[in-house]
């Protein structure tokens, strides 16, 4: 039985928390479920090249080490169970409705809540290790609204809340869906997914290669590409960098 | 692209169980659909190759060709009225490429060589590397995969250009493990 979180590392600041325990990994041996976490990062990752900002203190900056005995094939339910474990998290504190945008951004009223990013090392088709990079906001108030506005906890609530009492939460919830997806496996843990799953089945315009175009999201496939019904009733099915959610 | 290399393609198509390959190069741009993955058995490569600024209104359709048994038939370019077709030569055994590692890729994603976008290559043909290196990145829905070498030896040839799509199992890198 591995505990989540219970090893635990901590920094002020750091450049960037996966990169951090990536090091580590490499050098020391630590036990899985191993947490490290930060005030700030210096240079937070978010999608390839582009960043990820946070005020000091004010949010969870923390990177989760997993060996998941996985096929990289299925490598996507990483991202289906930091999702899971972050909505739910995020659910106990508010009221309003949580939701996984696609692929795996935690949403509350079209804002950006929460961001997930996950780094893998693969060595002889095998995933080996498993760094489970997420920031979460809490008390961060101000945002810089590009590309899509972003909100937090406190933004939500009025409402102060303590940065290692969402930590404890996170960690309980990576516990839960980690443990569920190895007792039961992909189909139960995607099935979570896609019922929490942003704009399912309702029809909006995207933006596409051959412009913008309506929209009904179906789902996501095994690989994790998004599929969607266009105009006709077809499937269509696109890839990270080939749709732009526009609402 | 060289006429092996494409041979190369269909063989691996063929036998790999993929229904089709889109590979975009400078030079080229190349479709090779297997049918038979559907039908099961005696794979049937269809293959498309034109230089890609002559690839202009009218996609032109290439002659099935026969890819297996892919050693015992000569190929043969479609005959396509703008590009002149390549000549052939029928495939003969150029250099030992048995001894050599075959590094593919174990997912559907996008195959980075850097890093990040100011970072260096990992590798370049003729590196040297070893056992847990990193050679490639491969990101599939914002999962970043790093690749590490399983043998030591010597990067013989790069297949695939970076940023671009890969296929599972599609074939990466060649190593030189002596």
């Amino acid at each position: 039985m591995i505990y989540i979180g219970k090893n635990r590392i901590h920094y002020s600041e750091i450049d960037s928390t996966n990169s951090e325990l990536k090091r580590i990994y490499l050098t020391e041996e630590i036990t899985e479920g191993t947490l490290l976490t930060t005030n700030f990062q210096s240079s937070g990752q978010g999608q390839r090249g582009e960043s990820w900002e946070s005020a000091p203190g004010a949010n969870f900056l923390g990177t989760y080490l997993l060996t998941p005995n996985i096929n990289p094939r299925e490598v996507f339910v990483l991202n289906i169970i930091a999702s899971l474990a972050v909505k739910e998290t995020i659910a106990e504190l508010i009221q309003s409705e949580v939701s996984i945008k696609w692929p795996n951004d935690i949403i509350v009223n079209g804002a950006k809540i929460a961001g997930i990013l996950v780094d893998n090392k693969i060595i002889s088709s095998k995933i080996v290790a498993s760094f489970i990079g997420i920031g979460l906001n809490i008390n961060q108030l101000e945002f810089s609204d590009f590309p899509r506005s972003a909100t937090s906890i406190r933004k939500i609530i009025h409402k102060k809340v303590e940065n290692e009492s969402v930590t404890q939460k996170l960690n309980f919830h990576i516990q839960q869906f980690y443990s569920l997806f190895n007792l039961k496996g992909f189909e139960t843990l995607n099935f979570l997914y896609h019922q929490n799953l942003y704009l399912k089945g309702e029809s909006q315009f995207y933006e596409v290669e051959t412009g913008t175009k309506k929209f009904t999201l179906q789902s996501v496939n095994k690989e994790g590409c998004l599929q969607l019904f266009n105009n006709s009733g077809e499937i269509e099915v696109f890839g990270i960098k080939e749709i732009t959610f526009l609402k | 692209m060289k006429v092996n290399e494409i041979q190369d393609l269909i063989k691996f198509v063929s036998k790999s169980g993929v229904s089709e390959v889109n590979l975009e190069t400078k030079e080229v741009k190349l479709t090779i659909k297997n049918d038979g993955v559907k039908k099961g058995k005696g794979g049937e490569a269809q293959i498309l190759q034109v230089p890609v600024q002559q690839m202009m209104p009218q996609q032109m359709q290439a002659a099935p060709i026969a890819a297996a048994p892919i050693a015992a038939t000569p190929v043969a370019a479609a005959p396509v009225t703008e590009a002149p077709a390549p000549v052939i030569e029928a495939p003969t055994v150029a250099d030992d490429t048995s001894k050599y590692i075959e590094v593919k890729s174990p997912m559907i994603g996008t195959f980075y060589r850097r890093p990040s976008p100011d970072k260096k290559n990992f590798v370049e043909v003729g590196s040297e590397i070893k056992t847990g290196d990193v050679i490639c990145i491969i990101e599939a829905m914002k999962l970043f995969n790093e690749i590490e070498a399983e043998v030591t030896g010597k990067v013989v040839k790069i297949f695939v250009d970076d940023s671009t799509p890969v296929e599972y199992d599609q074939l990466l890198f060649l190593v030189d493990p002596s």
